[in-house]
C-alpha cells in the first residue's frame, strides 16, 4: 500500500501541495479567528485594523458563557451541553439498535413491503422541515411530549435513522454471504446472526455510521427550536440565545467554540473511518 | 444482493419485527404530520385563530402559484442550488484527486479537510457572518492585494454569492468524502494498466477513472441537490433572505409566511410545493445522470 | 446596557451592600410596596413563569424577582430566549389551553396588536378595577405617561389608531429616538446640530467629504430596522404614514417619495457607512460606540452604551436632539410590558407582578441604579436621583430631548395590525432596493401593492 514507501515526489507534487495548502488556509483561518475571538476582550474585538495575534487573551467570555461571571442574567452553557449529550447520546444508543436491525432485514430478508420502506427512508430527506414542524409541534403538545426529553430525543432519531440505516444497508451488502450462510449451518437464528456474527465484521461501518449520524445529530436546532422550552436545548440551539439583541460578541465566540469542539474533536479523530465507511457502504446502499 | 432465500412465514414475521420500530416511528413523526400539514395547506388557518379555519381546496396553492414572491424565491433558489453544486462537485473532485496522490502528508490534510463539515450550521453562519463585514477581517486582508472592500452580506448583487462561498466552506467535505471514498474503489493497477498504455493523466482520468466513479458522483450531486434546494437554516443565520429579499430561498418564505405573517395553510403551502420542486429535481438527476448500481446485484 | 462588564460590578456592589446590610436604596421619598394597600401575600406559594425576548428588559425582570419573591411569598421563573424562538413560543403558548407561562414580554405593537384583538392577552381593566389586587392611589396610573399608555391601547378595530380602548399591558419601559453627535466633529466643521433631515443632508456631506470618507456623515439602521428605527419616524414628520384608515398602504404617496430620497438617495448612499444594508441596531450601537459616525439617529437609551467609558471611544463628547422637519419633531413610541396570558389560572398573581415592575418605587431604582431605560413614568424623570445621574449626558443635551419627547414628540406611530411584521419586511426589501439605484416612485409603487395584496390575503 502506497504510504509505506516513500513516494518519488513528482513536478506535478509541488502544484499539489500549493493548492492543498491553499485549502487549508481558507478552511482553517474561519475557524482560528473564531478561535481568537473567543479569547479576546471587547475592545480588541472591536479594534481595526483587526488584530490577529497581538491582544492580551482572557478567559472572561467562556466564564461568562457558563455563567461564572455571576450576576443574574448569565447563562450558564453548561446546562444546554448536558442536554445535548443526553439527547444525542441516548438518540445515538436507539438509533444504532433500532437502525441495525433495520438495515439488516432490508438488505438480507425479504418481505412484502420492503421496497416501500427503503423508500420511504429516502423519502425523509425530500421532505422540507416545514411541512411537518406545525403539525409535529401540535402533535406534541397533545401527546404531552412538549418539552420532554423523551420527545427530543423521538424526534432526533428521526435525524438520525433514515441515515444510519441507509449507510449501515450498504455495510451488510459487503458483509460476504458465506459467513451466513456457516453461521446458519451452526444453527444460528436471525437475531444471534445479527448481533454476534454480521455485526463484528462490519464494525467500522457501524462506528462510521453512528458516528456520522451523532455529529448530524449535534447540529440539529431546528427541532429543539419548535419542540422544547428554554430549559432543554441542546447547545446548537441555545447558541442562537446569541443572535439577536446581544452584542457581545466574545460570549458569542465562546458559545460557538464550545459547541463545535466535541463534534469537530470527534471527526477528526475518527476522519479515517469516514472515509473507509463511506466507501463500502453508502455507494452502493 | 443475496437475500438467503428461507420459504416461510417466520422470515416475514421476523423482519417485520426489526423494522417495525423505524416503522412505528416514522408513522408517528413524519406520516401522520405530513397528512395534517397537507390538510393544513388546504385550508385558511392562520395562527391565534385555531379551531376557526376552513377548507378552501386549491385556494392557497394557486396563490402562491400567482404570486410574484414565489417565482422569485424559487429563482432564487434554483440558482443559489446550481452555483453550490458545481462549485462543490468541482472543488470536492479535485481535492479528492489531490489526497489520492501518495503525498506525505495527505491524512493530515484529509483530517483537516472534513472538519468545516461537522461545524453545526448556526456556528459556520455566525463565524463568516462576522468575517465577511464591511469592515471585517476578510476586507482588511484583501487590501493588502490591492483588491477594495467588497460588500459581501451587505448588498443584494453579492449576497447570495457570499452565501454560495459559505456553504462551500461548509460542505465541499461532504462531496470531497464521497468522492474519495470512490476514488479507492478503483484497483491500483488500473492507474499501472493505463500509464503502460501510454495514456497521459488526463486521459487517464476522463476515460477511465471517470467512468468508474461516475456512479457515486452521481450519489454526491443528488444528495447535494436534495438538500441545497431545501436549504433553510444558513440563509437564516446569515442573511435572514435579505438584503432587498435577494437570498429568500423557497423554504425561508414558507418560514416568514408561516411564522411571521401567521398565515399556517397558505405557508405550508408553499412548503409542500418546495416538497414537490425537490421531488421533480430529484427525479431529473436521476434520469439524466443515471443512477447505475456499481455492482448490480438486485434479485 | 447588561452586559458582563457591568453584570461583574453589580455584583460587587450589591454584595457589598448584603455586607454592610443596606438594601439598595430606593427614593426616600417614594412609598415602597408596604404603602400599597393590599395583600401582597394573597397569593403565596404560588409559581409565575414568565418568557421574554433576549433584551435588558428580561434582564431587569431577573433582577427584582429576589425582593417580589419576599414581598409576597410567589416564586417566578424568569425565561429569556432568542427572539426568533421568542416569536414562534408566544404564538404557541397563547393558544395553548394548557399554557405554559403566565407572563410574556410585550415588545410594542408587534406584541399586543397580534394577540391582544383575539383576547389571549388579558387586559388590565380587570386588575386595575379590583380594589383587591391594586390599590389605585398608590399605583397612580396617571403617572405613567399617557401617550405611551395610549400606544398600548388598541380597540382591535381595522383602521383603528392606537389609543382606542383600554389597554394591555403597562408599559415599565418604553423606547423613542433621538440624534447624536460627535461634538468634536461639530465643532471642527462649524456645524450645529441638525433638527430637520435636510439639514441632517448638509452636515453629514461636510462631514465625510472633510473625513475623506473615514467617518460616515450620517447612519441610522439599516436591514429591516430602517422601517421602524428611521423611515417611519421621518413620514411622520413630512406628512406621511404607512397606512389610512381603510387599511391601504400610503407609501406610495408623494410625502412618501420625498422622505425615502431624501433620507435613501440623499443622504445614506453617499455619506452613510460602508455595509449599510446590513447593519442592524446591534451593529449601530457598536459602531457608533467606537467614533464611526459623525451623526447618527437611533434609539434614546442606546446612550447608556455610549457614555460607558469602558466600551466607548466617545463617551462624554456627545451633543443629543431630536430631529424632524422643520415642523415638528415626532418619533415613534416603542414600549415594553408584561402581557399577562389570559388562559393563565394564575392571572391575578401575575397581575401583581406586572404592577410591582411598573411600580414608582421599582421603576426608579432600576432607572437609577440599574440603568434600565427609558422609564414610563413622569415622577422617575423629576426625580432627583435621575437628573443627577442622568443630566450630565451630551453636558444636559440627552435629558432635555429625553423630556421633550415625553412631553411633545414621541406617539405611536405604526397603524395597529397583526400583520406589522410582514409590513415591515415588504417595506425595507423596497427601501433596501431603492438605496441600491431603483426608481424612487415606481419602488414604492410596488411595494404599496403588495402591502396591499397582503392586507387583502389577511382580510382586510
Amino acid at each position: 500500500m502506497s504510504g509505506r514507501e516513500i513516494p518519488k515526489l513528482r513536478p506535478g507534487d509541488a502544484l499539489a501541495y500549493l493548492a492543498l495548502g491553499l485549502w487549508s488556509l481558507f478552511v482553517v483561518f474561519p475557524l482560528f479567528w473564531i478561535g481568537a475571538m473567543s479569547f479576546k476582550q471587547e475592545i480588541d474585538i472591536f479594534a481595526y485594523p483587526p488584530k490577529f495575534l497581538d491582544f492580551s487573551p482572557t478567559l472572561d467570555n467562556y466564564l461568562d458563557v457558563f455563567g461564572l461571571l455571576g450576576g443574574e442574567a448569565a447563562t450558564g452553557f453548561g446546562k444546554y451541553f448536558v442536554n445535548s449529550l443526553l439527547i444525542v447520546g441516548v438518540a445515538l444508543a436507539a438509533t444504532v439498535v433500532l437502525g441495525t436491525m433495520a438495515a439488516y432485514a432490508l438488505a438480507r430478508l425479504r418481505f412484502p413491503g420492503r421496497g416501500t420502506i427503503a423508500f420511504l427512508l429516502i423519502l425523509v430527506r425530500m421532505v422540507p422541515i416545514l411541512t411537518v414542524l406545525l403539525p409535529l409541534y401540535v402533535l406534541y403538545r397533545n401527546a404531552g411530549l412538549y418539552n420532554t426529553y423523551l420527545g427530543l430525543i423521538m424526534a432526533y432519531l428521526f435525524v438520525g435513522v433514515p441515515f444510519y440505516t441507509w449507510l449501515v444497508r450498504g455495510h451488510v451488502d459487503a458483509v460476504p454471504i458465506e459467513i451466513e450462510e456457516a453461521a446458519r449451518i451452526d444453527g444460528c437464528n436471525t437475531f444471534q446472526m445479527l448481533f454476534v456474527v454480521v455485526v463484528p465484521v462490519m464494525l467500522p461501518g457501524i462506528v462510521s455510521a453512528a458516528l456520522l449520524s451523532s455529529i448530524y445529530m449535534w447540529n440539529n436546532f431546528l427541532f429543539a427550536l419548535i419542540l422544547a422550552g428554554p430549559d432543554l436545548l441542546p447547545v446548537s440551539t441555545a447558541l442562537l440565545n446569541y443572535l439577536g439583541y446581544s452584542s457581545d460578541y466574545g460570549n458569542l465566540a465562546a458559545a460557538c467554540v464550545i459547541t463545535s469542539a466535541p463534534v469537530v474533536m470527534v471527526g477528526f479523530l475518527i476522519q479515517r473511518y469516514i472515509v473507509a465507511g463511506l466507501s463500502s457502504g453508502a455507494v452502493k446502499g | 444482493m443475496a437475500a438467503i432465500s428461507r420459504a416461510g412465514n417466520r422470515q416475514v414475521w421476523l423482519a417485520y419485527l426489526m423494522v417495525a420500530p423505524i416503522v412505528l416511528l416514522f408513522a408517528g413523526l413524519l406520516i401522520w404530520p405530513w397528512l395534517v400539514g397537507a390538510w393544513t395547506s388546504l385550508t385558511d388557518m392562520r395562527i391565534g385563530r385555531w379551531g376557526s379555519e376552513q377548507f378552501v381546496g386549491l385556494q392557497n396553492y394557486i396563490a402562491v402559484l400567482k404570486s410574484g414572491a414565489f417565482w422569485s424565491s424559487l429563482r432564487i433558489t434554483a440558482f443559489f442550488g446550481f452555483l453550490c453544486v458545481t462549485a462543490e462537485m468541482s472543488l470536492g473532485l479535485g481535492l479528492a484527486l489531490l489526497l489520492n496522490r501518495s503525498l506525505p502528508g495527505r491524512s493530515l490534510f484529509r483530517a483537516l479537510f472534513i472538519v468545516p463539515f461537522m461545524v453545526p450550521t448556526v456556528v459556520c453562519g455566525l463565524i463568516w457572518r462576522q468575517l465577511l463585514e464591511a469592515k471585517g477581517v476578510v476586507n482588511y486582508l484583501l487590501s493588502f492585494i490591492e483588491l477594495g472592500p467588497f460588500p459581501w452580506l451587505s448588498s443584494s448583487g453579492t449576497a447570495l454569492g457570499s452565501l454560495v462561498l459559505i456553504d462551500l466552506w461548509q460542505t465541499t467535505p461532504q462531496v470531497l468524502i464521497l468522492a474519495l471514498a470512490a476514488l479507492q474503489t478503483v484497483p491500483k493497477d488500473t492507474y499501472e494498466a493505463a500509464r503502460v498504455d501510454g495514456a497521459s493523466a488526463w486521459q487517464t482520468f476522463w476515460r477511465v477513472t471517470l467512468p468508474m466513479i461516475a456512479p457515486y458522483l452521481v450519489i454526491a450531486f443528488l444528495i447535494r441537490a436534495i438538500e441545497l434546494l431545501q436549504v433553510l437554516d444558513i440563509v437564516m443565520v446569515a442573511s435572514q433572505g435579505g438584503p432587498a429579499n435577494s437570498t429568500m430561498v423557497l423554504h425561508l418564505l414558507a418560514y416568514r409566511e408561516t411564522f411571521i405573517g401567521g398565515f399556517l395553510g397558505y405557508g405550508t403551502s408553499i412548503a409542500y410545493l418546495l416538497g414537490f420542486v425537490v421531488v421533480l429535481a430529484a427525479i431529473a438527476v436521476i434520469r439524466l445522470l443515471g443512477l447505475t448500481q456499481p455492482k448490480d446485484e438486485r434479485p | 446596557m447588561i452586559t458582563k462588564w457591568s453584570r461583574r460590578l453589580f455584583t460587587m456592589a450589591m454584595a457589598s451592600a448584603c455586607l454592610t446590610g443596606l438594601a439598595p436604596a430606593t427614593a426616600q421619598d417614594v412609598a415602597g410596596p408596604e404603602a400599597a394597600n393590599i395583600d401582597w401575600r394573597q397569593f403565596e406559594g404560588t409559581t409565575l413563569r414568565f418568557l421574554g425576548g433576549q433584551h435588558p428588559a428580561s434582564a431587569a425582570l431577573m433582577l427584582v424577582v429576589g425582593d417580589f419573591g419576599a414581598l409576597t411569598g410567589i416564586k417566578v421563573e424568569v425565561k429569556q430566549i432568542s427572539w426568533n424562538a421568542y416569536f414562534q413560543k408566544v404564538q404557541l403558548d397563547l393558544s395553548s389551553p394548557d399554557p405554559q407561562y403566565d407572563l410574556f414580554l410585550a415588545n410594542g405593537g408587534d406584541f399586543d396588536w397580534l394577540y391582544g384583538p383575539t383576547g389571549s392577552v388579558a387586559k388590565i381593566d380587570e386588575f386595575l378595577n379590583d380594589p383587591k389586587l391594586t390599590d389605585k392611589a398608590w399605583y397612580d396610573l396617571a403617572d405613567v405617561d399617557p401617550k405611551v399608555l395610549a400606544a398600548a391601547s388598541w380597540d382591535g378595530v381595522a383602521g383603528h389608531q392606537a389609543g382606542t380602548g383600554s389597554a394591555h399591558v403597562v408599559p415599565f419601559m418604553s423606547e423613542s429616538y433621538m440624534v447624536t453627535a460627535q461634538q468634536e466633529m461639530l465643532d471642527k466643521y462649524k456645524l450645529k446640530l441638525p433638527t430637520t433631515l435636510e439639514e441632517v443632508r448638509d452636515a453629514a456631506k461636510t462631514i465625510y467629504e472633510g473625513e475623506g470618507g473615514k467617518v460616515a456623515g450620517f447612519a441610522a439602521r439599516g436591514g429591516v430596522g430602517v422601517v421602524n428605527a428611521a423611515l417611519i419616524n421621518f413620514l411622520l414628520n413630512y406628512g406621511g404614514g404607512d397606512l389610512d384608515a381603510d387599511m391601504n398602504s400610503r407609501l406610495a404617496s408623494t410625502e412618501s417619495a420625498y422622505v425615502h430620497d431624501l433620507l435613501l438617495n440623499q443622504i445614506l448612499r453617499p455619506y452613510g457607512p460602508q455595509g449599510w444594508l446590513a447593519m442592524e441596531w446591534t451593529d449601530l450601537r457598536a459602531r457608533a460606540a467606537q467614533g464611526e459616525f459623525g451623526i447618527w439617529y437611533d434609539a434614546d437609551w442606546f446612550a447608556v452604551g455610549y457614555e460607558d467609558a469602558a466600551q466607548s471611544k466617545v463617551a462624554g463628547k456627545l451633543v443629543y436632539g431630536n430631529l424632524g422637519s422643520a415642523d415638528s419633531k415626532f418619533a415613534d413610541y416603542y414600549y415594553f410590558g408584561l402581557a399577562i396570558n389570559d388562559k393563565s389560572p394564575r392571572k391575578d398573581a401575575a397581575w401583581l407582578l406586572a404592577q410591582y415592575f411598573s411600580s414608582k418605587p421599582v421603576m426608579l431604582r432600576l432607572a437609577v441604579e440599574n440603568q434600565l431605560l427609558m422609564p414610563t413614568r413622569a415622577s422617575v424623570y423629576n426625580a432627583p436621583a435621575f437628573a443627577e445621574k442622568y443630566g450630565k449626558w451630551g453636558n444636559g443635551t440627552w435629558l432635555e430631548a429625553a423630556k421633550a419627547n415625553l412631553s411633545q414628540w414621541s406617539k405611536p406611530a405604526f397603524t395597529p395590525t397583526d400583520q406589522q411584521g410582514s409590513i415591515k419586511n415588504i417595506w425595507a426589501a423596497g427601501a433596501h432596493q431603492i438605496y441600491e439605484g431603483a426608481d424612487v416612485n415606481q419602488t414604492l409603487g410596488q411595494v404599496a401593492a403588495d402591502i396591499d395584496s397582503l392586507m387583502e390575503r389577511a382580510g382586510y
